[in-house]
């Protein structure tokens, strides 16, 4: 039981770690007045090219690197777009959700004939290794965001334009770093999920961009609030997964209806109330004061 | 009018240049660039069957695109158009296997009940968001991806587990009747009345937009909540336009099993509500411009598919000619903003 209890916490911890990550990166562009929502194909081509990088050099230093080179490249693309063609950051996050995917796709297809799972098990690596290494660097950028003067002029670009102005900052500059931050960072936790399970699979990051975007706004847009949220929601996907191994292990003997893909769905669910109830207290919150 | 222009000119210039990142990419990766090119631009209207085959897919993106544009106009950014059009393909599954069943019915009322048993579906789900936006104010945006992704693994679930067709090789539900599918109009080429209607759609959301009531108080609601609240505009209309936007995302779902397909399958929908926002976001949210984006889209599918069978290319290759498309429209190039009111506009600055 104890045992069951901290393998559970293991893995709640493990399902987090890439969530922290991302969803600090989301927190910078929108301390910086402008929510980047390619988080989740950041994520993406971070994995892919983790893989892909990875299985070429045999390096898992390499592999990973690369995630949060190719992040930051997908990153550059849509602050570019939005800073100097002055596109809308919606529309060009949205263009690198659907161009992540499809870009893996043809890459995939071209080097190595296949555009389904790419193993890399050069990669494959000690989740205790990955959530270290996850753990480093969230602390890094978080208290790069909260506590160094860059942050606090991230958080002044936030306040608005003139705001910033006032203040002697280009806003403009701030908003492409904390862009490409968002870019790295994602990158790297997409990369993460290729090395937890040595391979890139199609579509592995399954809305977990998403979910570190809802943990920006559950955590209060503040590093340690984002933090919480995320444990909060690696927990769900943990328990879900638990579940489900739980369930198919008892399966053999006459349940009719296989239950346990469906457990998959909960984390999103779960999500999904969680933020709508947050909003609730908040708006309470708002109107007792 | 000389605005009008000017922004279908913006359009056409998008999709040009993805059609140029098209060329390039062949030059650099095919190792036979001619019967690559040849394949993309040439072989979707080689022949009648594949011209009124990439009609034909037209149909469920341009349903779609519609309604993220009816959603857009509201102000409402609607998400979950790929888990909409999940659970429609599965609602419209269900209502046909239920419907063949009962004897004397006529198989266009039966067709009829299927697609409005996916819009249905589509906009309950599109519904919740909303209730949860007007009801705590929870960001229609990120409750609409979460629920649609839930959406989608519920449906995946029950078309590959329980509702299985075992007999087939398919992760899929049992075939549809052939009587009970959408008439085909020039077999043996799987186009089928789909076409018509969504163009009928494309139509109606048009004169919706442009020409009613409902449409403009959309519009204002879309450019400003704040005054279309103090105007005393019924806070139902945005719950109105999410309820629409799910539906026709339902109704996309429900020509996939009922056209080419015959039955739901496990991932039918495969990115057509990710590509129904694009098109809506390119073609700007009055609908004018939806069917020629869509067709322009769905040329990129086919074109892709063509060259894909040739030479070495992912069909996936599309994808990378939709966000190409997408990065470039809302760029205001210099000196162009006084021209252009965006309604994406952002904060002014600089």
């Amino acid at each position: 039981m104890l045992e069951g209890m901290g393998s559970l916490a293991f893995s709640a911890l493990a399902a987090s770690g890439p969530l922290v990550l991302a969803a600090l990166g989301g927190l910078a562009t929108e301390a910086a007045g402008s929510l980047s929502i390619a988080i989740e194909g950041y994520m993406l081509i971070g994995a892919f090219s983790a893989a892909a990088c990875g299985q070429a050099t045999g390096s898992f230093g390499l592999g990973l690197a690369a995630g949060a080179v190719a992040g930051m490249f997908l990153s550059l693309l849509v602050a570019s777009a939005h800073r100097y063609l002055r596109a809308d950051v919606f529309v060009a996050g949205l263009a690198a959700n659907i161009l992540a995917p499809g870009l893996a796709s043809v890459v995939s297809q071209a080097a190595y004939r296949t555009k389904g799972v790419l193993p890399a098990e050069a990669i494959r690596s000690n989740p205790v290794v990955i959530l270290c290494l996850l753990a480093i660097f969230s602390l890094a950028l978080a208290l790069l965001l909260s506590k160094s003067a860059f942050g606090l002029r991230l958080r002044a670009v936030g306040e608005g334009d003139d705001i910033a102005k006032a203040a002697g900052i280009e806003s403009g500059r701030y908003r492409f770093v904390a862009h490409i931050i968002a870019g790295a960072s994602s990158g790297f936790a997409g990369a993460t999920l290729a090395a937890g399970v040595g391979a890139y699979v199609p579509g592995m990051s399954t809305g977990r961009g998403w979910i570190a975007l809802v943990a920006v706004f559950l955590g209060g847009r503040r590093t340690a609030g984002v933090t919480g949220a995320c444990l909060l929601f690696g927990l769900l996907f943990a328990l879900a997964n638990s579940a489900q191994a739980f369930g198919s292990q008892g399966q053999a003997s006459s349940a009719p209806v296989d239950m346990t893909e469906l457990l998959q769905a909960l984390p999103f669910i779960a999500t999904a109330i969680a933020l709508t109830l947050w909003k609730r207290v908040e708006r309470r919150g708002r109107e007792t004061r | 009018m000389k605005l009008g222009s000017s922004r279908a000119m913006a359009r056409l210039a998008a999709l040009t240049a993805a059609v140029i990142v098209a060329v390039l990419y062949t030059f650099v990766a095919s190792a036979d660039p001619v019967m690559a090119l040849k394949a993309f631009f040439i072989g979707p209207f080689a022949n009648r069957y594949s011209l009124l085959a990439m009609l034909e897919s037209t149909a469920p993106l341009l349903v779609c695109a519609l309604g993220a544009c009816i959603a857009f106009r509201a102000g409402a950014f609607n998400l979950g158009g790929e888990g909409q059009a999940a659970v429609g393909t599965l609602a419209s599954a269900l209502a046909s296997s239920a419907l063949e069943r009962i004897p004397g019915l006529p198989p266009i009322a039966c067709i009829a009940a299927s697609i409005m048993a996916a819009a249905a579906a589509g906009a309950m789900l599109a519904l919740l968001s909303s209730i949860a936006e007007r009801s705590t104010g929870a960001e229609v945006m990120l409750t609409s991806f979460l629920l649609a992704q839930a959406a989608i693994i519920a449906a995946d679930w029950a078309i590959g587990g329980p509702l299985r067709d075992s007999g087939a090789n398919l992760l899929g539900m049992a075939m549809v009747p052939e009587r009970l599918r959408l008439p085909r109009l020039a077999p043996p080429s799987p186009l089928t009345v789909a076409f018509p209607i969504s163009v009928v759609f494309a139509l109606c959301t048009i004169f919706m937009t442009k020409g009613t009531r409902v449409g403009m108080e959309l519009r204002l609601l879309g450019k400003n909540p704040v005054f279309a609240r103090a105007i005393g505009l019924s806070p139902g209309l945005g719950s109105l336009a999410m309820a629409m936007s799910g539906a026709l995302a339902g109704v996309a779902g429900s020509f996939l099993v009922l056209g080419q397909a015959g039955r739901a399958i496990r991932g039918m929908t495969g990115g057509i509500g990710w590509n129904g926002l694009a098109a809506a976001l390119i073609a700007g949210s009055d609908g004018i411009g939806a069917l020629p984006v869509a067709l322009f889209f769905s040329w990129f599918d086919s074109g892709s598919r063509q060259a894909a069978m040739l030479v070495d290319l992912s069909p996936d290759f599309s994808s990378i000619l939709k966000a190409a498309a997408l990065f470039l429209i809302t760029a205001k190039l210099a000196g162009d903003e006084s021209r252009k009111p965006g309604r994406f506009s952002s904060k002014a600055g600089t």
